[in-house]
């Protein structure tokens, strides 16, 4: 019974992945101080940023690629990847949704982003970034009269430089890890906002990442802060052609949230898994980080990994001020024979801070599926408190689920609970729900849809129509 | 790497001075080599995975060697109906143990002893090679491998008493022991045991223990372990467990002594139906007292179950830290494993570093993990003081009530009664 329904979900092609014929501005591959100073050239940087990749660079020279996550693939050769590579626009750049190449466009609406006018209906600013380069932000003027600022990150550098300087690597920094120092490097690309004290921003902000070019990396970075008493939710989507040869992606978000500042931030990361054979695929290794800093202010993680090779990426909450919450809340699913390493980092520092992880893993095939999380409580944070509930589902014989929560408290008053627990879809289960009349397609369906729930409902609504949908297809065929 | 190096100088010669020439030569060679690989890994860090909480450096720093002969103590049992084997500073004290109820089928000898009259008997349980890098003190108690016990139940064999190895440690300061504890019940036997560490008047001393414990078809074994050393002492054990079809094992781990010590416990689930079940209690009530309880559950087979249930008092500014493991291979179907670790803080200083970690490739199982830290209830500390109960009194109330869980899993009334009342005041009821 479960092998015909697991045979649909492998016999289901990878939708997105197209090749659009775009002329580009493209770097021969390779990795050099060269190549970064060419990075920043090509960005037209101020001196400031050009330092800050230098000294990550000479850092990411002493380092070598980290070995303890659960995943296994072959050395990544840094000096074959193209460390830039542009969809060539007309000298000026684009400067209205006209002027952007067409062939670009046809590509965003086979992906289905609302880049278009007709967006409005939506309600969805969108930023979309191809391959390196952030090609169209759409609905600028209206979020400008709001005083909220969202552009790429290198409109941000060359207009708002004394924001970008001012909170830049402070949550990530450079020397962070090898995937965040190389980020920093090369980095050419990537989403700014900032909302304004006391403004919520009207809708809902969206970026849309796509690798398009073969043999290219994607290092984007994305900078969201939210002063005082702001509120802001972000979207992220991500797709990628089908290539035979692994492609690199190793981007890095940082979030700041001041007093009373709230920031949502939810995922849904498509990247294209590679076939049947485990052949191609994203290497997503992304370093993902919120710091809580004022009093009362809160992250909130979402994310739905169903793409990539190889996921590897913990969004965290850095909790300073009293009183900050944090939050995670994850669906992860690896068929074939993707992996995934992922995981959340709540680190209470403020007094009465709260965080919640829910993590769903859902393991078919030959997928690994890991989760790996940290709660650590330091001395001061006084009446700190931590729920978290991992959950693995395995629909096949040959995949695997494991479960690696490090907690670690300094403090007596800090309350701390976790639970977790591993197994396949209960015969029972199954049984009770055909008995009521559903066949077993619908049955699976149900039980885990209602396995996901938790972390659906925590989905704008914008998003959580793409979400279901992507789910949908891969989870109803391979229960069984 | 000249940490190595320090710690090699008393290394040397502790370990030349343990080289006796009655000791038959295929465990000399064995011995050496060991020795050799110790040395070559050299002392764990804090950079690796397994001692990512536990610093052990200070140990090249002691200049330990080997305890001499030593007198009798005066000591106490803890029921008459035992059997006694009794270890002083690492040495076998004949006059103080006590077989006169042993079955006259099972053999239970010291293991210097065990060495001359049963050598090939033995031999297959001593000659097993540790993974140097993640038991290295396995591999250092391989090297000193002389004393310990070796008890063998044959098969249908019931042993009716329980069966006391006492390791006292008294009257000497920095000195190493090694005691190697084979345990090997064959198909259908039962057994029940009790390995005390004990330490009375001594200093900054190291236990380093290596207990094997195996189960055949269908037996089932009782081990209970105690570890009541002075508050200087080192105490790193490692138990490791096999167990074959339908056999069952319980171990029971109380640990409340030590300024730092290590439990790690390996079970093997090699065939059908075994089951083992893991219960561990500590109390830590010194400022830098240190426990480090690693736990490992290799589920082979199909239809084995495991659990580990862990609770945890801590004072002042003592440090735990708790690693359970299950993992469970392809084809382990219809395992079922539990874990849970709990935590009472009841200091601000005390520190507590939990990890539960599953790893499973197997899709027809059924495993659950849990941990929880934190302080005791308000509402219920505020309910006793209401009814006119002293502060401290409500506190150790609720203390004991939490620490009660454990204790009465143990079913055994003499054992129970041993054990609390050598657990401290929490315990005692």
């Amino acid at each position: 019974m479960s092998n015909q329904y697991l045979k649909q979900i492998v016999d289901k092609n990878y939708q997105y992945g197209f090749v659009t014929a775009i002329e580009s501005d493209t770097f021969a591959p390779g990795l050099s101080e060269e190549v970064i100073r060419k990075i920043s050239q090509r960005k037209n940087e101020p001196e400031f940023m050009l330092q800050w990749r230098l000294r990550a660079y000479q850092h990411w020279l002493t380092l070598s690629s980290p070995r303890w996550a659960h995943v296994k693939f072959p050395e990544i050769d840094y000096q074959n990847i193209i460390y830039y590579s542009a969809p060539k626009v007309k000298k000026d750049g684009p400067k209205s949704l006209e002027e952007v190449d067409p062939q670009l466009l046809e590509t965003y609406k086979k992906l289905g982003i609302p880049l278009h006018e007709q967006s409005r209906l939506a309600g969805v600013a969108v930023d979309a970034v191809f391959d390196s380069v952030s090609v169209a932000t759409t609905f600028k003027t209206k979020l400008a009269e709001a005083g909220v600022i969202f552009c790429s990150f290198s409109e941000a550098v060359q207009e708002h430089p004394e924001l970008v300087e001012k909170y830049l690597g402070t949550v990530v920094p450079f020397r962070d890890n090898f995937f965040a120092t190389l980020n920093s490097a090369v980095f050419s690309d990537g989403s700014f906002v900032y909302i304004p004290k006391g403004v919520r921003c009207p809708m809902e902000l969206s970026t849309y990442f796509r690798i398009n070019a073969a043999n290219t990396g994607q290092f984007e970075r994305t900078l969201i802060i939210a002063d005082a008493d702001s509120h802001v939710s972000y979207l992220e989507g991500c797709t990628a052609p089908m290539r035979d040869e692994n492609q690199l992606h190793a981007a890095v978000v940082e979030l700041i949230a001041l007093d009373n500042a709230e920031i949502k931030y939810s995922t849904v990361q498509n990247w294209y898994p590679g076939d049947e054979q485990g052949r191609g695929g994203i290497y997503n290794f992304v370093t993902k980080r919120g710091a809580c800093r004022g009093k009362h202010s809160k992250i909130s993680w979402t994310q739905i990994e169903t793409g990539s090779a190889i996921t590897w990426k913990y969004p965290s909450v850095i909790l300073q001020g009293d009183h900050s919450v944090g939050e995670f809340y994850s669906v992860a699913l690896t068929n074939h024979h993707q992996q995934a390493d992922t995981g959340t980092k709540m680190i209470h520092i403020g007094k009465n801070t709260r965080s919640t992880i829910i993590s769903k893993g859902i393991s078919a095939g030959f997928g690994q599926n890991t989760y790996r999380g940290l709660v650590r409580v330091l001395p001061q944070a006084d009446h700190a408190r931590n729920y978290t509930q991992c959950e693995s589902l395995l629909l096949s014989n040959t995949c695997g689920a494991h479960t690696f929560p490090y907690i670690e408290a300094k403090n007596p008053t800090a309350q701390i609970e976790h639970e977790a627990y591993t197994s396949k879809i209960g015969v029972d289960q199954l049984f009770y729900c055909r008995q009521r009349g559903l066949s077993v397609e619908d049955a699976v369906c149900m039980i885990v849809n209602g396995f996901c729930k938790r972390v659906f409902n925590e989905l704008p609504m914008e998003f959580a129509v793409e979400a279901q949908k992507l789910l949908e297809v891969s989870l109803e065929g391979s229960v069984g | 790497m000249s940490a190595v190096l320090t710690l090699s100088a008393w290394l040397e010669n502790a370990f030349a001075s343990t080289l006796t020439a009655s000791q038959p030569s295929w465990l000399q060679a064995f011995r050496a080599q060991q020795f050799e690989k110790f040395l070559q890994r050299g002392l764990p860090t804090k950079r690796e995975e397994w001692w990512k909480y536990t610093n052990v450096a200070y140990l090249e720093k002691t200049n330990f060697a080997l305890a001499a002969d030593s007198e009798t103590s005066e000591l106490e049992k803890y029921s008459d109906s035992t059997i006694l084997l009794v270890f002083k500073n690492g040495r076998f004290l004949q006059e103080m143990s006590d077989l006169q109820l042993l079955p006259p089928d099972v053999i239970l000898l010291p293991l210097s002893s065990a060495l001359q009259t049963h050598e090939e008997l033995i031999k297959p349980y001593l000659l097993q090679e540790p993974d140097e890098q993640r038991h290295p003190f396995t591999v250092l108690n391989g090297a000193f491998i002389g004393e310990g016990s070796f008890l063998y139940i044959p098969e249908n064999c019931v042993v009716p008493y329980p069966i006391h190895l006492l390791f006292l440690n008294a009257q000497q300061n920095e000195f190493i022991s090694a005691p190697r504890n084979i345990i090997v019940a064959k198909d259908n036997s039962h057994v029940k045991m009790i390995e005390e560490h004990r330490g009375n008047q001594a200093k900054n001393y190291f236990t380093n223990a290596v207990t094997e414990l195996y189960a055949q078809a269908n037996a089932r074994l009782d081990y209970y372990k105690l570890q009541n050393e002075h508050d200087t002492a080192t105490h790193i054990a490692h138990i490791n467990v096999q167990q074959q079809q339908d056999s069952h094992v319980n171990a029971f781990f109380v640990d409340v002594g030590s300024r730092l010590a290590r439990e790690d416990l390996t079970v093997h689930l090699h065939e059908r139906h075994a089951t083992c079940h893991m219960l561990g209690l500590y109390v830590l009530e010194q400022d830098e007292q240190h426990l480090d309880h690693h736990i490992y559950v290799d589920h082979k087979a199909s239809h084995c179950t495991s659990s580990m249930l862990y609770k945890g008092v801590l004072d002042k500014k003592s440090q735990a830290v708790f690693n359970g493991k299950v993992y469970a291979h392809s084809g382990a179907k219809q395992t079922k494993a539990q874990q849970s670790n709990h935590n009472l803080l009841l200091s601000a200083a005390a520190e507590v570093n939990t990890k539960p970690e599953l790893e499973i490739y197997e899709e027809d199982v059924k495993c659950v993990h849990g941990a929880t830290i934190g302080q005791l209830d308000a509402d219920a500390l505020f309910y006793l003081r209401a009814r006119g109960i002293e502060k401290e009194e409500a506190l150790k109330i609720l203390t004991q009530a939490f620490v009660e869980e454990i204790m009465d899993k143990i079913t055994d009334p003499f054992m129970k009664d041993y054990i609390q009342q050598r657990t401290g005041h929490y315990a005692r009821v």
